[in-house]
Formats: structure tokens, C-alpha cells, sequence
């Protein structure tokens, strides 16, 4: 692949930042709140997305602990409710039961499960990833558009006060 | 300015609010049907993986019942197929507002215009 250009990579870039700065102040007043709002949304999927990964991390290190031969016939204290526990025994460390979505429950071998949740976990992970590349994005964009304006607003104080200069040299 | 063209571009404008209410009511059903969509899928995706004979139950309430896997996968596409046909739907309807939306602001628009125009005029 051929890299552009210096001329040409300019000439793309210019479009957009010529944009930005001949619009007015209000204009990038909303560009800039819905910026925000974009990356508010963003920031809250990407923590979703951890948490999600974290809920099938604590999945696989369940698995790990019941699935052992030797934890047969361990006495374990079952949680009817919240602060309700009554004595059981581990009966059955071959297989577990696996929420796959929808209602559905899948029986499967501890190791199936532990794959199951393997691929999961990469799966949230990478769309994380994903999610916070378009942060960043997002956050470049934003302070390009935060400098634009800042350098509106100091432009539009020093109009004023030429004016009132001016109109102090009349009077 | 006369009393007519104040009514109607507030009745406009009242259009114009109401198809406003009714496609954000709709994006918000699109995303909806999306993830739903995305669960299903992957669900289809785990069945699809899964033995024929493999064990599976469905949550009815509090209760696991046990069901054929063949008929659980079935279950599924019959729901993909529908969630598919209801966003084809949506994203139909919301094209067509979006359209109607953009002609009610370009009407409420020139008539704000001609009302100031007259405003001039009369001052």
C-alpha cells in the first residue's frame, strides 16, 4: 500500500477542520453536547461490558473450585435466600447447568462450561476494546472541538474589545 | 401578521412535535429489537454447537422444565425470524417519519419566515 501523500492527507483534513471553525458558536455549542452525550453512553457500555467479563470470570473460578474430584461428597451450605442457608453435599461434580440466554439452560461437562465461559469472556473483552477505541476517538474530537472554541471565544472577546476601543477614541 | 397564520403554525408545529414523540418511541423500539436480536443469535449460536441430544431446559417462571433440544433450537430461529421481520418494520416506519419530519420543518420554517416578513412590513 502506497502511503498518501503529504499534499492529499492535507487536503482531506482541511474539509473537516475549515468546517468546524466557520460554524458558529452556538452550532458548536450542540456539536459539543451531543459529543458528550455520545461519550457518556460509551463510557457507561464499557463498563457493562467489564462487569459482564468479571461476572464470567467469577463463573470460571466457581467451576475450578467444584469441578476437582476430590470436592465429591464436600458439604457445602446452599443459599435459599440471602440469609437463608441449608447444609448440602456435592453429589454430581461432572456437570453443570449454563444460562445461555433467553430462558434457556444448557446441561454441560465442567469442562464444556469452562470453555463456554472462556469464549465469552473473550468475546465481552474484545468488545470492550472495541468500545474504547471509539472513546478515544471520541475524546480527540472532542478536545479539537473544545480548542476551536476556545480560540472562537477569545476571538470574539478581542472583536469587542477593539470595538469599545474605538468607540472610546470617538467619544 | 394574521390570526390565521398563527394558527397554523401552531398547529404545525404541533405536528411536528408528535412525529418527533413517535420516532423517538420507535428508535427506542429499534434498539430494543437489536439486542434482543443479539441474544437470540447467540443462542442459536450455542445450539447450533451443542449435541442433539444435549440436555436443555427452559425457565418457565421459577421452574426448569426439561425440552428437546431440536425444539428449543427451533424455537429460536422462529424468534430470530420474527425479531428480523419487526426491525424490517421499524426501520421502514422510521425512514418514512424522518422524511415526513424534515417536510414539516422546512413548511414551519417558511412560515416563520413570510409571518416576520409581514412583521416588517407592518413596523
Amino acid at each position: 500500500m502506497s502511503s498518501p501523500s503529504p499534499a492529499s492527507a492535507a487536503a482531506d483534513q482541511r474539509p473537516q477542520t475549515i468546517n468546524l471553525e466557520d460554524l458558529p458558536l452556538a452550532q458548536l455549542q450542540k456539536i459539543k453536547a451531543q459529543l458528550e452525550s455520545e461519550l457518556q453512553d460509551l463510557t457507561s457500555a464499557f463498563s457493562q461490558m467489564k462487569q459482564a467479563q468479571s461476572a464470567f470470570r467469577e463463573c470460571q473460578t466457581c467451576l475450578t473450585s467444584i469441578s476437582s474430584p476430590s470436592a465429591k461428597d464436600t458439604k457445602i451450605m446452599i443459599p435459599l435466600t440471602n440469609s437463608l442457608y441449608v447444609p448440602g453435599m456435592l453429589s454430581n461434580v461432572e456437570s453443570v447447568l449454563v444460562d445461555v440466554g433467553t430462558g434457556y439452560y444448557a446441561e454441560k461437562s465442567t469442562e464444556d462450561a469452562a470453555a463456554y465461559y472462556d469464549q465469552k469472556i473473550k468475546f465481552v473483552g474484545e468488545n470492550a476494546r472495541k468500545i474504547q477505541e471509539t472513546v478515544e476517538q471520541k475524546q480527540n474530537s472532542y478536545r479539537g472541538l473544545l480548542e476551536i472554541m476556545q480560540y472562537k471565544l477569545t476571538q470574539h472577546q478581542h472583536q469587542q474589545q477593539q470595538q469599545q476601543k474605538s468607540q472610546a477614541v470617538k467619544a | 401578521m394574521s390570526a390565521q397564520q398563527r394558527k397554523t403554525l401552531e398547529t404545525q408545529t404541533m405536528a411536528l412535535q408528535a412525529l418527533q414523540s413517535e420516532l423517538a418511541t420507535l428508535v427506542a423500539s429499534r434498539q430494543k429489537l437489536d439486542s434482543q436480536l443479539q441474544e437470540n443469535e447467540l443462542v442459536d449460536q450455542e445450539f447450533k454447537t451443542m449435541d442433539d441430544n444435549a440436555r436443555v431446559y427452559k425457565m418457565i417462571g421459577p421452574v426448569l422444565v426439561p425440552q428437546e433440544k431440536t425444539e428449543a433450537e427451533a424455537n429460536v430461529e422462529k424468534r430470530l425470524e420474527y425479531i428480523r421481520s419487526e426491525t424490517a418494520r421499524v426501520e421502514k416506519r422510521i425512514e418514512q417519519l424522518s422524511k415526513e419530519q424534515e417536510q414539516k420543518s422546512v413548511e414551519i420554517f417558511k412560515l416563520q419566515m413570510e409571518i416576520q416578513g409581514i412583521n416588517k412590513a407592518q413596523a
